[in-house]
């Protein structure tokens, strides 16, 4: 059973999505436990890849028996074997999270559907994940990326559409782009698995196929990871989306994407390859500044919570491609520290927008005067991760940013390092603008004494109070445990750097 | 005997003061103050030094005896008790009786401390009592001029404890004893200078004594300048800078007392006078100067702390401080006349009585420094002069400044008694002079009724009485000349209040509001960069428009500008296009990439 | 030095952190909150006091809790200079306490429960800084200490006290970053941050780096409010009262001059500040800070404020003694550490009394208010008298071994600023003084209402009186005996 898990991981939630699409349609009631269940035998079986790949090394699976070039291969090694269980824990927390609030924020018609795709994208992204395969990677793209359009659009918000089909447009263009760059390696080298591509692609390295190809790539998943400035899409999508989408969108697809960009341009291009041949380490860190920087900017501008955590998200890209462009063991180290840093604390965050929005029917500044006299535990908990957000230690993301000073600083970096540093610093502007107003303005309904729980307003159902608690204490707990879970990185990193 | 340093004695008295009241109050402060007059008188060299090490590295010893001590400490432990009994009169407030005993322990924690840093402290302490004696007395003006007071004292202090850490780096050690030449000499100058009234920083002395209260002056006039004499002497050491230093003060005290109408300012400018002579003598060097110098410290302080004993009956009978008020007083005050005369009599040096023995020995002993005796002569002539004044316009002269139906007695019983054993102790000194002299650390003899001191004295006199014959204006009251260099010192100080208060308030506040600008700048533009970056270009492009552009072309341009600025941040433009513009985004930097390789 | 493991250190961090959970969850009933509080204080300050003798007999407890970050564990490690801090914050963290409750109570504030909540992880924090043993740990419990005592400066939450709390953020996040910077840069030079007695700097890098390095440092460490770094202290006033103690005695300002010794003495040591002659800098820094802060004290009529500029005046004394890089001077910033929280925190409490007993926050409007509320009145006198260095209080001790080390270390121009700020400390303490205890009120009538404050802020006022005359009187016990040991470990020798 063990060996053959890759493939399950894959093929059992298409078959779960297809039994909650027939079994939804007799009754919607079947739907949620369904997808729990699938997802939770997915986030063990991610586990138990993670435990077996750290004990025996790189497992590869040949699906149908057939090997390399002709057959598609799934390839869990340190690096995805990381990236999975981030994805699966995310998605699990959402699934828990997202009953009560598509309740309130789906058409009940659209319930059903919502699950399926739910359970579709969910599996695409494992599947970009866990595929050895370049064009096979390509497909569980699509796949995870038309899910995604699909249930933005499933909101009841009116501008909900209208940020899908922008979604859908950029997205297919990076679509367009990765395919692009696909095919001009398939013209270089004759071959599409991954490891292959890295063994051949050296011999072609002058040619201007390969070198479009990695451009073509770059581009392609820089729009999908939302690098500043092609995130445009981003800030709609994540408004418009209902809560728990924008959770599992910002946080697992936004990580995927970023892992098959890293996945890319270390495993099939090499370091050698773009930090000599090819020298953009410059650009990519210049924009990942750049990147930081606006995106904090704008998120200190919004007046709206979710959408100032879009922005935000903008921003934190940043440092992940930052590490991106520094490419040395310690602040790659770090980028991947921020991935599930990052995962956990903006799903964390973006987990009580959602409850705010459930509670109060509204996510603006405006309206949230107070809210934690009456939401305790909600407000706490988006201090924990916005503490985090800032890098206040002993969080996880001081850790993470730690790594990447570091590493930026050994790579000589000095501006660029105080461009990061004074990025974690405008994320105290957006954070504490929420703090400010949850905490230290007198609500409508506040007289002098304790504060007082407004009338109506209540604390969050516990369905979702809890993954979001269990996120915000994640947010500290990893922090502070750091070092074993660098034991998991490291090996990670050098598996990238040393290539393929 | 026991060797405990006296100034525990009125130390103890302080904390155990509070629960006194009343009768019992000035009780338990006379039992103090005659145990510290044993305890003092009954210290002698045998006694072991107390030293306790409370500071790592330095040795605080807190008892030692010498002859100079002994002296010193006699003296001041003698003129504590007097002090204590004039204050019998009245109920004093508890702070000011406090102040009191804490000068008198102070005082002789500074004569019997061994090393510099206890010194120090007892410094500051007798700094803390004397404000404390200043402020309690409330009466108008003495709030400022106490305030004036501390900053002085602070000041000198400040600089006593940089001219010591000097000694204590350069010996090691922190025993008292001469400072090496440079910048440490000269704090620790000023330091003592600023207690010893040295001019030109003595301002402090005639601003605050005449505003203590009656008893408050008479404590002030004793332990401050007298301890900083002491100590003066022993550091010792000195050049004949000081004893220079000492006749100016000697000359420049007498004149000024000249020119003063109210009576306890005169006697603050005659206290720098006499001091003048003890510095004089000290700065002199030779073992008789330093002998001179305490022997008329000691005197000094009988006589002077004796004639502000009356002047305190007289304004306690008349409630008039000035000698243009006063007058004729002799007939309804005779007990306060007559210790008046002797002390005033001793004062300006008349043999038989202490002031001239020691004020011959320092004239003697000034002798080796060239021009310094003259001076001192100058400067008791003058003294003779305004003695006659205090004596002749308070006393005797036919009244016309008192209002008429008041007939003001002699004071009350204990301001007798002090005033008594004060004069007492005056003539006895001056009669039998080896009573001090014997004592003496140099046991420099005085010989106050050899021929050639008295004819010295009778010159001075003499030449006295002729000015005063001749220069009638001398024998008039006047309304006294009450300014002095600190009318300087004073300036300053507003200026550095003004200074604080508006050019540096006004320059951090336009500071801060600088930054606030820019914060606010970049929150309005982060609202919505687009726009805004858009209507900064736009703004900067409005005169070309207006030039080249037709009229209503600009005029279009500058409405659409007005209605960007008017709808921000919520207008939204086009620069970020619904996402479209990407595509053009992507390929520029497609081809940047294709170019940048091939 | 002998390095003994023990867990003590730790227990004496976790203990504040227990309490303030437990405050959180008895936030409803008073009583028992409040008790949680001051049982927090006593266990807190036992388990300090526990550790005192090893440390006088020389000893170092060191515990490494978890491996945190490349360049440092989360450990900490308890020498004779992290105890003077951790002895003044635990001793004044209990009277603060008591202090707090009765404030908080009879002004009847509201959000009580989040302000015990705060001071309690907050003084956890001020105990990890004293005791953390490398940079690291160092910098994560400062960094805590800023954001948890934010909620603390704009606890009134009036429009004022939000833009006092931005700044207070600004300044000390930003502060936070550059220490970050630093950190990691000492790390890269030199593959550690733990704290080595004498300094590990030394010949790791050109010394311009090494220069930009401590600049780095001194920003970093903005909550010593150096000029022009020390907006927030002042704005910080809007806070109450217990607050206002609390940064500037117990623990914010405290941590902040702390570390510059720290760094001064354990990463850089004092012989290579004179080498990279960053001892001129300190010096300047200081000097002007000292001047310029007590010019702003001297017209500034709210009392609160004005205590505000007097304790940037003084923090700087510390700095100025480190800046001599003389044994002397360095023993008089060390205790001038413990000495000034003792006297500062007397005047806040007693500024706080006052605001509770007579709702005056003015200068001005205190005239004669020492007849209504003598004791208090005396206090204030007596710790403003110890401010200027005049016996008998302590201030006069670490006053005398400045000037010791500006002549030792041969910068003798520093005994004029010495004698400067002596006299301009004079000058904006002492009417004050007349004010309260001599002063005329304008209306006799408008003292009526006046009385003394309640007990529980009273005591705590005499006691920390009478602590500074204490420690006068026997310097040694424990603070100077301690400061020796830690002059020892750097300098290898004794104090002359």
């Amino acid at each position: 059973m063990i060996e053959h898990l890759p493939v399950l991981l894959v093929t059992v939630p298409i078959v779960a999505a297809l039994l909650i699409l027939l079994l939804g349609w007799h009754d919607s009631r079947f739907c949620y436990p369904l997808t729990l269940a699938t997802i939770l035998f997915q986030f063990a079986g991610g586990i138990a890849l993670l435990i077996e790949v750290m004990r025996e090394g790189t497992i590869r699976y040949y699906l149908g028996g057939w090997a390399p070039p002709l057959g598609i291969e799934f390839v869990i090694d340190t690096f995805n074997g990381y990236i999975l269980p981030i994805v699966l824990l995310l998605a699990l927390a959402t699934a828990v999270y997202a009953r009560r609030s598509v309740e309130k924020e789906i058409k009940p018609e659209k319930i059903v559907s919502f699950y399926v795709l739910f359970q579709l994208l969910v599996t695409g992204l494992v599947g970009m994940t866990i595929t050895g395969d370049i064009f096979n990677l390509y497909v569980f793209l699509e796949i995870s990326s038309i899910a995604a359009y699909t249930l933005i659009a499933s909101s009841r918000k009116p501008r909900a559409y209208v940020a899908a089909l922008n979604y859908l447009v950029l997205g297919s263009i990076a679509g367009g782009f990765v395919l692009l760059g696909i095919g001009n390696l398939y013209v270089a080298t004759g071959t599409l698995n991954m490891a292959d591509l890295a063994r051949l692609l050296p011999a072609s390295y002058g040619l201007a196929t390969v070198h479009t190809a990695f451009l073509l790539l770059v581009i392609g998943f820089s729009i999908k990871v939302a690098l500043f400035p092609l995130h445009l899409w981003l800030p709609d999508a994540y408004t418009e989306a209902p809560s728990a989408v924008t959770v599992l969108i910002s946080t697992v697809m936004a990580k995927v994407s970023v892992y098959a960009m890293f996945r890319v341009i270390f495993s099939v291009f090499t370091t050698a390859y773009f930090v000599e041949t090819v020298p953009v380490t410059e650009l990519i860190l210049f924009i990942a500044a750049v990147a930081i920087v606006a995106g904090a900017v704008l998120a200190i501008a919004q007046e709206d919570l979710k959408r100032m955590l879009a922005y935000s998200s903008v921003s934190q890209v940043g440092y992940i491609v930052f590490a991106l462009g520094v490419a040395n063991q310690i602040a790659l180290e770090g980028g991947l520290l921020h991935i599930l840093g990052h995962a956990v604390m903006k799903g964390c965050l973006f987990m009580v927008a959602g409850v705010i929005i459930y509670r109060l029917g509204t996510s603006s500044f405006s309206d949230l005067k107070g809210v934690a006299a009456t939401m305790p535990v909600t407000c706490a908990a988006f201090a924990l991760a916005g503490a985090s957000m800032i890098g206040v230690p002993p969080t996880i993301g001081f850790a993470s940013k730690y790594y990447l000073v570091l590493g930026a600083l050994e790579a000589g970096h000095w501006v660029y390092a105080a461009v990061l540093l004074a990025g974690s610093l405008l994320a105290v502007g957006y954070i504490w603008r929420f703090i400010e107003v949850a905490y230290f303005s007198a609500s409508s309904h506040h007289e002098g004494g304790d504060h007082h729980p407004a009338p109506g307003v209540r604390e969050a159902p516990l369905s979702m109070l809890v993954p979001m608690v269990i996120l915000s204490i994640l947010c500290l707990v990893l922090g502070i445990f750091v070092d074993p879970l660098m034991k998991i990185v490291a090996p990670a990193v050098s598996l990238l750097l040393g290539g393929a | 005997m026991i060797g405990l340093p006296p100034a525990f004695i009125y130390l103890l008295g302080i904390l155990f003061l509070p629960l006194f009241a009343g009768r019992a109050r000035k009780a338990w402060t006379l039992f103090a103050g005659v145990v510290g007059v044993v305890l003092a008188l009954g210290l002698s060299p045998s006694v072991p030094e107390i030293v306790i090490r409370v500071l790592p590295g330095i040795d605080t010893v807190l008892l030692t005896v010498d002859p100079m001590r002994e002296v010193a400490g006699g003296i001041f432990a003698i003129s504590g008790l007097i002090v204590l009994v004039y204050a019998v009169y009245r109920d004093l407030p508890l702070v000011e009786t406090i102040g009191i005993l804490a000068s008198i322990a102070a005082a002789m924690g500074v004569v019997y401390a061994g090393d510099f840093i206890t010194v120090f402290v007892f410094w500051e302490a007798l700094a803390l009592a004397s404000i404390a004696i200043i402020w309690s007395s409330r009466s108008p003006g003495s709030s400022a001029a106490g305030y004036r007071y501390i900053l002085y004292h602070i000041f000198g202090g400040a600089c006593l404890l940089s001219g010591i850490v000097y000694t204590l780096v350069s010996t090691g050690s922190a025993a008292i004893g001469p400072v090496a030449d440079g910048p440490g000499l000269l704090f620790i100058l000023v330091g003592i200078g600023m207690n010893a009234a040295f001019i030109p920083i003595h301002t402090w002395l005639p601003d605050a004594y005449p505003k203590a209260s009656v008893v408050g002056s008479v404590a002030l006039s004793i332990f401050t300048t007298k301890a900083a004499v002491f100590l003066l002497a022993g550091v010792g050491g000195w050049g004949v800078a000081v004893a220079y230093m000492g006749g100016a003060m000697a000359l420049y005290g007498a004149v000024f007392a000249l020119m003063q109408d109210d009576l306890r300012r005169l006697l603050g400018y005659s206290i720098i006078s006499q001091v003048g002579y003890m510095v004089a003598g000290i700065g002199v060097g030779s073992v008789a100067g330093v002998d001179a110098g305490l022997a008329h410290m000691v005197n000094d302080i009988l006589f002077k702390s004796l004639l502000f004993m009356a002047a305190g009956a007289v304004i306690l009978r008349t409630g008039s401080h000035r000698l243009s008020e006063m007058g004729g007083l002799w007939r309804t005050m005779p007990l306060t006349t007559l210790s008046c005369i002797i002390g005033g009599l001793a004062l300006a040096g008349l043999p038989g009585l202490n002031g001239a023995v020691s004020k011959g020995m320092v004239i003697e002993a000034a002798g080796s420094v060239p021009y310094l005796a003259p001076i001192l002569m100058v400067a008791a002539v003058i003294t003779v002069i305004y003695v006659f004044r205090i004596l002749y316009l308070g006393f005797f002269r036919p009244a016309e400044g008192t209002r008429e139906g008041l007939l003001p007695k002699d004071p009350p019983v204990p301001m007798l008694l002090a005033m008594g054993a004060t004069s007492l102790l005056c003539v006895a000194i001056g009669l039998f002079p080896h009573l001090l002299t014997d004592f003496l650390p140099g046991g420099t003899p005085a010989h106050p009724f050899a021929a050639s001191y008295l004819l010295e004295s009778a010159g001075i006199f003499a030449v006295a009485g002729v000015l005063l014959a001749l220069a009638r204006p001398l024998r008039r009251s006047w309304d006294g000349f009450e300014n002095d260099v600190d009318a300087l010192y004073i300036r300053a100080g507003r200026a550095v209040v003004w200074f604080s208060s508006h050019p540096l308030v006004e320059v951090t506040d336009a500071i801060g509001r600088g930054i606030g600008r820019v914060v606010a700048c970049f929150q309005y533009v982060s609202a919505n960069p687009g726009v805004a970056i858009q209507i900064a270009w736009r703004k900067l492009a409005l005169p070309f428009v207006r030039i080249f552009g037709g009229r209503e072309r600009s005029a279009a341009y500058e409405k659409e500008l007005a209605f960007l600025r008017d709808n921000y941040p919520e207008v939204q433009t086009n620069i970020w296009g619904g996402g479209y513009g990407i595509i053009f985004i992507c390929i520029v930097a497609f081809l940047y990439f294709l170019f940048s390789l091939t | 030095m002998v390095d003994v493991t023990g867990l003590l250190p730790a227990v004496t961090v976790v203990i504040p952190l227990l309490a303030a959970v437990m405050i959180l969850v008895s936030g409803r009933h008073e009583n028992i909150r409040d008790g949680f509080t001051v049982a927090a204080a006593v266990a807190m300050l036992v388990s300090v006091v526990a550790m005192l003798p090893s440390i006088l007999s020389g000893e170092r407890i060191t515990i490494s809790l978890i491996p945190l970050l490349p360049g440092g564990d989360l450990a900490l490690r308890v020498d004779a200079f992290g105890m003077v801090f951790a002895l003044t914050a635990a001793v004044l963290w209990l009277l603060n306490s008591f202090y707090s409750i009765g404030y908080m109570r009879s002004l009847k504030e509201h959000a009580q429960t989040r302000f015990f909540f705060c001071l309690a992880v907050a003084i956890a924090a001020a105990i990890g800084i004293a005791f953390s043993a490398n940079l690291v740990t160092l910098l994560v419990f400062y960094e805590i200490l800023t954001i948890i005592t934010y909620p603390l400066v704009v606890h009134v939450e009036t429009p004022e006290a939000m833009a006092a709390g931005r700044k207070y953020l600004a300044y000390l996040l930003i502060g936070g970053i550059f220490f970050l910077a630093a950190v990691i840069l000492t790390y890269i030079l030199t593959g550690t941050t733990g704290f080595v007695p004498g300094g590990f700097l030394a010949g790791s890098a050109p010394p311009l780096t090494l220069q930009i390095l401590f600049v780095l440092f001194m920003v970093g460490f903005v909550k010593a409010a150096w000029m022009p770094l020390h907006g927030w202290l002042p704005a910080a006033m809007v806070a109450p009262t217990p607050v206002s103690a609390f940064l500037h005695a117990v623990a914010v300002v405290t941590a902040g001059v702390f570390g510059i010794v720290r760094i001064a003495g354990w990463v850089y040591g004092m012989d290579l500040l004179a080498s990279l002659g960053l001892g001129t800098l300190l010096a300047v820094i200081a000097s002007f800070t000292i001047i310029t802060a007590s010019l702003f004290a001297l017209t500034e009529d709210n009392l609160k404020r004005r205590l505000a500029y007097s304790t940037v005046s003084q923090l700087s004394y510390i700095l100025l003694g480190v800046s001599m890089l003389s044994i002397a001077g360095m023993t008089g910033a060390m205790a001038h550490i413990p000495i000034h929280a003792f006297l500062k925190i007397t005047l806040f409490f007693v500024a706080g009394a006052v605001i509770v007993a007579a709702g005056r926050e003015r200068i001005s409007d205190m005239k004669g208010i020492g007849r209504k509320m003598p004791v208090t009145a005396v206090m204030f006198s007596a710790a403003a008298i110890g401010i200027c260095g005049l016996p008998p209080l302590s201030g006069l001790i670490s006053k005398v071994y400045l000037a010791l080390g500006a002549v030792e270390g041969g910068v003798p121009i520093l005994l004029i600023v010495l004698i400067a700020s002596t006299v301009l400390n004079a000058a904006y303490f002492f009417p004050i003084i007349h004010t309260m205890l001599l002063g005329r009120p304008d209306d006799e009538r408008s003292l009526d209402s006046v009385s003394e404050p309640p007990l529980t802020m009273l005591v705590p006022i005499v006691l920390t009186t009478v602590a500074s005359v204490l420690i006068f009187f026997f310097p040694s016990m424990p603070f100077m005996d301690l400061v020796e040991i830690a002059i020892g470990e750097i300098t290898g020798s004794v104090i002359p």
